[in-house]
């Protein structure tokens, strides 16, 4: 319980940004179709998330990762599992 | 100490006292201008306080840091009891470590925070302790780096691994603050062994149960001042 805790604490700092870019391409969608895509949402979702996990946290934050390593979660796992919670959010999102 | 002479040092936890042995060995570390760390070679016991000193550049960080996992070295061998340590993911619970910057993540609560890094007894009693309670509701990026620095030192000292390690426990912490921190270690230390490190020595010798020096990539066993000079790790001489 504690890893999935530790694991969504991580993930929790991406939501943010990454939701910003999402529903900027639903409404870039909206221009230019008609309709709000969640299609494309998710799909820039999934897409940046590497780009964002980077940048947040190999960039700006790399100490951070200090505080999930004395969780027992290494670097490894920590992308596996943010690239996993994206294609899952993003599966969601291109579902409705 | 070779690799080869390993097997003869297997320590196995002893039931009764529960008392653990963190068994570091051979460990070399080449950076591209210099070799930093040649064949160091250091024990920690339950109950062991574990000074480590050294010169600005001697690697201490960097020993630290290969310990717990989170650099690679040339060669090493870090074992705590039967178990062989290779990575981050094989310290948890075993090895905790505090590094010289801030860690917390800045968009959590230090309730949070706490909850997530110790048992529920110990979080308690972070979050009774009088200059940690009015601190709880807000995130990390709320605190200052000294009160940030203490909640680190606190999480680590009181976090459920057998062995800790940390690294300038002290940096940016008030004086007033400076006597409590070295009494929980002490009082933690009953369990748990420690490996610290500090830039004004008189920290450590004041709490240390065993004093090592790195130096020239080595380690030497320090019994006394006089040792500090003789090395050059304090002026005069001995």
């Amino acid at each position: 319980m504690s890893i999935i805790l530790s694991i969504w604490t991580f993930y929790k700092k991406l939501i943010l940004p990454l939701a910003s870019i999402a529903i900027l391409t639903g409404i870039l969608g909206l221009s230019a179709t008609g309709s709000f895509s969640f299609k494309w949402s998710g799909l820039a979702y999934f897409l940046l998330t590497p780009l964002f996990h980077y940048f947040i946290y190999e960039v700006r934050n790399k100490n951070e990762y200090y505080f999930y390593f004395n969780l027992g979660l290494n670097k490894p796992v920590l992308w596996a599992s943010t690239i996993s919670i994206s294609l899952f959010i993003a599966l969601i999102l291109s579902l409705i | 100490m070779g690799k080869h002479h390993f097997h003869k040092f297997i320590h196995c936890p002893d039931p009764l006292t529960d008392m653990s042995l963190l068994h570091i060995d051979s460990i070399r570390k080449i950076f591209p201008d210099k070799q930093l760390l040649t064949d160091v070679f250091i024990t920690c016991k339950s109950g062991e306080i574990v000074g480590l000193l050294g010169r600005n550049g001697s690697g201490k960080s960097t020993l630290l840091k290969i310990i717990f996992g989170s650099i690679p070295a040339e060669n090493k061998f870090v074992r705590i009891d039967e178990k062989v340590l290779k990575g981050v993911a094989d310290t948890r619970n075993l090895i905790k470590y505090l590094p010289q910057d801030n860690f917390l993540p800045d968009h959590t609560k230090v309730k949070t925070i706490i909850s997530l890094f110790c048992h529920k007894k110990n979080a308690e009693k972070i979050k009774n302790y009088s200059h940690i309670r009015p601190l709880l509701n807000r995130t990390s990026k709320q605190l200052s780096s000294g009160e940030k620095r203490l909640i680190e030192v606190l999480l680590i000292v009181f976090s459920n691994a057998k062995f800790i390690l940390i690294d300038e426990p002290f940096n940016g912490i008030a004086p007033v603050y400076k006597d409590d921190i070295k009494a929980m270690i002490r009082e933690q230390s009953e369990h748990k062994g420690f490996i610290i490190t500090d830039h004004d020595y008189k920290n450590i010798t004041g709490i240390a149960t065993k004093t090592i020096l790195l130096h020239d990539g080595g380690t030497k066993q320090i019994s006394d001042k006089d040792e500090l000079k003789h090395w050059g790790y304090i002026p005069g001489t001995a």
